[in-house]
């Protein structure tokens, strides 16, 4: 008589009931090797009762896992920093706290400010410089033509 | 661990306000999740889920990212919940559901990645049935001793890995296995006998 053939009581491998209990989970999470996994089914083809109860225990994992997602409470962030606030003293999450940027946004609007100001200083500087500038003599910095020093064009602007 | 997971870690150690709120949005769902269906209670789940994250904004600076920030967060939450179970059992509290919560939250569920029992349901006059399965399952996880209650919720009812559940309570694999099983076999037999 072959193998297969041989009655699920004869075989050396078969399952009594508590040992078909242990392996529901094993057998639910598709862990078991094939050899048990064999046991275990000729087990359930043998024994309704151990059938009907892994019918159940499989029920009620389905029913587990079916549990509904839970609405989160409202504004839970809110209240958290809240407590935060209180713990700390004020330390942290004031008032301020509510419509602070964060870092990334508040380094880039100050990077854009910089370049604006570097931008605008520099092009102005070339619109001053141009006219205050008088006409460069041979001897320049020394006199201008009419015989008055770069200083004292200068004091006359400022006057 | 992510490279954005990291950024957001080094944000919380340097306290970036930002950085929390965005932490709490990311996890407020499972923790709550957890919580609740650890405690059977909603205000004491949302009063924990609060102060789950005020350890996370205090006790930052002591995460190695030795595991994932969620693993460490759950972490977090399951001490908070053996300690409020304590705190409760102290003061003959008995954490059963409180039945209402299934109606309370009736029209405000979001769409989550675990199937509703009661969309399961196809026929309306089975949705009753659906949560009455729902406020059985929660009194019979409720009746569940702590360290079964742990184990059964972060693997049945949130679905974490082996690995997961090892690291947030700290033993060893074949101790998860074995109390998982008998976990849920009690809650089976609880279940049976309500019907």
């Amino acid at each position: 008589m072959t193998e297969r053939n041989r009655p699920v009581g004869d075989r050396e491998d078969r399952m009594d009931h508590q040992q078909a209990k242990d392996k529901f989970s094993d057998y639910y999470e598709d862990s078991l090797d094939m050899q048990q996994r064999a046991a275990i089914e000729a087990h359930f083809g043998s024994c309704s009762e151990c059938r009907a109860e892994y019918e159940a225990f499989k029920e009620t994992l389905r029913g587990l896992s079916g549990l509904h997602q839970l609405a989160q409470p409202i504004e839970l962030s809110k209240k958290v920093a809240r407590r935060i606030h209180r713990r700390s003293a004020g330390r942290f999450f004031g008032d301020r706290a509510e419509t602070r940027f964060s870092f990334e946004w508040l380094s880039l609007v100050v990077i854009l400010i910089l370049l604006v100001v570097v931008f605008v200083v520099t092009t102005s500087e070339k619109r001053v410089i141009t006219p205050l500038l008088p006409p460069v003599s041979a001897d320049a910095g020394v006199s201008s033509v009419d015989g008055s020093s770069t200083d004292d064009l200068l004091r006359h602007d400022d006057q | 661990m992510s490279k954005r997971e990291r950024r957001l870690i080094r944000r919380l150690q340097e306290r970036d306000e930002a950085a929390f709120r965005e932490m709490v949005r990311e996890h407020e769902q499972q923790v709550f999740n957890l919580v609740f269906r650890m405690l059977g209670n909603r205000e004491e789940a949302e009063d924990l889920a609060q102060d789950v994250f005020v350890t996370v904004f205090k006790s930052i600076d002591r995460f190695r990212e030795e595991s994932r920030l969620s693993t460490w967060i759950y972490r977090i939450a399951v001490n908070h919940c053996k300690n409020r179970y304590k705190y409760l059992a102290r003061r003959n509290y008995h954490g059963s559901a409180s039945f209402d919560d299934v109606e309370a939250r009736e029209g405000t569920e979001r769409d989550g990645p675990a199937i509703a029992l009661q969309a399961q349901i196809s026929a309306p006059d089975r949705i009753l049935e659906g949560k009455r399965l729902e406020q059985a399952l929660q009194r019979a996880i409720a009746e569940l001793d702590e360290d079964q209650r742990v184990v059964i919720v972060l693997r049945d009812v949130e679905g974490l890995t082996y690995q997961e559940i090892c690291a947030i309570t700290d033993l060893a694999e074949g101790t998860v296995k074995s109390r998982l099983h008998r976990a849920r076999m009690a809650l089976k037999e609880r279940l049976e006998r309500e019907q």
